[in-house]
């Protein structure tokens, strides 16, 4: 087994083994993630009653991506997003230092969002809703703080890349793996203190497959799996990454610990757009009536009624028979109204989307459905307000032990209200 | 830009963030609950003061800030001299924003030279005299006559009085007989004497007093 907490990985194979390790707890909530994820990229096949093309058919699951999004819509991270410091004592002075505080984590939001151009609160809540997990890493950023900009990063990627492990006291531990350029590669180890030199590919294009690893001590990162480029102890006495839960369960197995929020309708939904495709279907058959005519032979023809204005020739003693077919569209109208009001239970009324409720007739009714909707938003603010708190304090901490130094100063801009 | 020390930052780790998801519907039943709760109750007293409906109801992010610039703009809504001060102050501001129509106002409303010139020439007792004449020529218009005739009139009654000014003041029996002078045998208590007083016109509402009083008079 590798060496891990109390001893720096000291290999590539350590923190390979690490890794393979802490990946695999996630296997299985990953793979249900990945679900959510191509319901929303469309990579979802609908079967379908009429694949001819030209006809009526449904490809998009826009229901998916309006749940995910009518929630972020609703939780306004970023309008409403309020850090407090907690203060450590009493006293007008132990105020105004926390007041500080809290306008340097603000001035650093700021200054993150117009260095990297983009927001880490509403990226991560994105995750959080999509993936059910959303993870914020901070960082030292040396090479940045010798060219003017900030000295501390906040990462906030795609949490199926990262793998925290955790014991009784939290997480201990945690390895992440992600892909850059070459050219960015070689970029970001200029002022490494690198242990192995890796090879880089030629095209500067290519690709290189990073893994890290990271705990309270030390900081350790493999290039293409076999090459250690850097292994250091940081000594922060934290693990500098918060992490969210949402839709969170005290299981341990991390496939329940967490779920997408459309992660328990995913095959309802799925369900749902296909009879929508049957609904289609039906649409592209029976919206001409099938038409027939018998020849002098009395072989019956049918008219293609998809061929509209099309003539086609008959001979003279035909006799036409026009077939309307008793449509059986009641069954499914039935159970896309039960398939959606499982949605609706796991998720957002419809409501939410602001549609009137059909089967509401008093005030006090949609009252109380909007009762409801706030509480189902309401339920997934405090671990995702826990995961950007975690964050503030680590970013606090890493001010506090690294801060000062050459190029390593918070200097935010301040809002002056 | 502000900078955060190393000192400033040490132990102060613990931070709590809040994040107040709000929709069109829930801030439509918060209002609405806000009006019920501020209602007088049945001792005439709101349920919820301001503050608290601001806390508690509304979640305000500033509630003792919301309640003062609510209380302050109500004042200066109501209050008078506020209102005056305003209105010069918006009236000093909208000519200094406006010069150039205030200039061609002022242009258009100004007298001409000619009447400027006299105006400066004017001294309050000329003034008074250009407005008494003024008065007389209008009377005389109402009354039917030439106003150039009366204000003759006033200019030769003027002459006689600036005559009379320049005259020595003492009583005329000291001065020596004149032609059109008072008599010498009038006695200087006689003199300017009126007609005696006429009794007094009996209208029907002093003579019901009267009558009630028991003296009826003619």
């Amino acid at each position: 087994m590798a060496k891990r907490d109390d001893n720096i990985p000291s290999t590539a194979e350590d923190v390979m083994t690490n890794h393979a390790f802490a990946k695999g707890l996630y296997d299985e909530a990953n793979t249900a993630s990945d679900k959510v994820l191509d319901m929303l990229t469309e990579g979802v096949e609908i079967p379908s009653d009429a694949p001819d093309a030209g006809n009526a058919m449904v490809a998009q699951m826009v229901m998916a991506r309006a749940l995910i999004e009518r929630m972020r819509q609703m939780l306004q991270v970023d309008a409403s997003l309020k850090p407090r410091v907690m203060p450590q004592k009493a006293g007008e002075q132990e105020r105004e230092r926390c007041a500080k505080i809290e306008r340097c984590l603000k001035g650093y939001d700021r200054r993150h969002a117009y260095e990297t151009k983009r927001n880490y609160h509403r990226d991560a809540t994105f995750w959080y809703l999509l993936r059910g997990r959303c993870v914020l890493e901070t960082r030292v950023n040396r090479a940045a703080s010798k060219t003017g900009q900030l000295p501390f990063s906040t990462f906030c990627d795609d949490p199926n890349t990262i793998f925290p492990v955790r014991g009784r006291s939290g997480v201990l531990w945690y390895t992440k793996e992600y892909s850059m350029f070459a050219r960015e590669a070689k970029r970001a180890i200029q002022y490494l203190k690198v242990k192995q030199k890796p090879e880089f590919p030629e095209e500067p294009n290519a690709t290189v497959d990073v893994v890290e690893f990271y705990d309270d001590k030390y900081y350790a990162c493999v290039f293409d799996g076999k090459t250690l480029v850097h292994s250091v102890k940081h000594d922060l006495g934290f693990v500098p990454m918060s992490e969210g839960h949402c839709m969170d369960t005290p299981l341990e197995d991390a496939r329940w610990a967490y779920q997408a929020v459309i992660g328990p309708v995913v095959d309802h939904i799925k369900l749902f757009y296909i009879l929508v495709s049957k609904m289609a279907t039906g649409v592209n058959e029976f919206y001409f009536p099938r038409i027939y005519y018998k020849s002098i032979s009395g072989k019956p023809i049918v008219f293609d009624p998809g061929a509209v204005g099309q003539l086609e020739e008959m001979a003279p003693d035909g006799k036409f028979e026009v077939v309307s077919p008793d449509v059986n569209s009641q069954i499914i109208g039935q159970l896309l109204g039960v398939i959606k009001g499982d949605i609706s239970l796991m998720t957002l009324p419809e409501t939410a989307f602001g549609a009137e409720p059909q089967s509401l007739e008093s005030g006090f009714a949609v009252a109380q459905v909007l009762g409801q909707v706030q509480s189902a938003i309401a339920d997934k603010v405090p671990n995702l307000a826990r995961c950007f708190a975690d964050h503030y304090g680590n970013l606090l901490r890493m001010v506090a032990q690294l801060g000062g130094a050459d190029g390593m100063d918070l200097s935010v801009p301040d809002d002056l209200e | 830009m502000l900078t955060l020390s190393p000192d400033d930052a040490r132990d102060h780790y613990w931070v709590e963030v809040t994040i107040t998801p709000k929709s069109s519907q829930e801030d439509m039943l918060r209002s609405q609950l806000a009006q019920a709760f501020r209602a007088p109750g049945p001792t005439g007293a709101p349920l919820m003061s301001d503050l608290d409906l601001h806390e508690n109801i509304l979640r305000s992010d500033d509630p003792a800030g919301m309640v003062a610039r609510a209380s302050a703009q109500m004042f200066e809504l109501t209050d008078p001299e506020i209102a005056e001060i305003r209105s010069l102050t918006m009236r000093e501001n909208w000519k200094k924003d406006n010069k150039d129509m205030v200039r061609e106002f002022e242009k258009l409303s100004a007298p001409d030279a000619q009447f400027e010139r006299l105006r400066k020439s004017l001294t309050p007792e000329k003034l008074e005299k250009l407005i008494k004449v003024a008065a007389a020529a209008e009377h005389a218009k109402m009354m039917g006559q030439d106003p150039a005739e009366a204000v003759a009139q006033m200019q030769q009654m003027a002459m006689m009085q600036q005559q009379q000014a320049a005259a020595p003041q003492v009583p005329d029996t000291v001065l020596p007989f004149q032609e059109q002078g008072p008599s010498p045998e009038v006695a200087p208590t006689q003199m300017g004497m009126t007609q005696a007083p006429q009794p007094m016109e009996m209208t029907p509402e002093l003579l019901a007093t009267q009558m009630r009083r028991g003296k009826p008079q003619p």
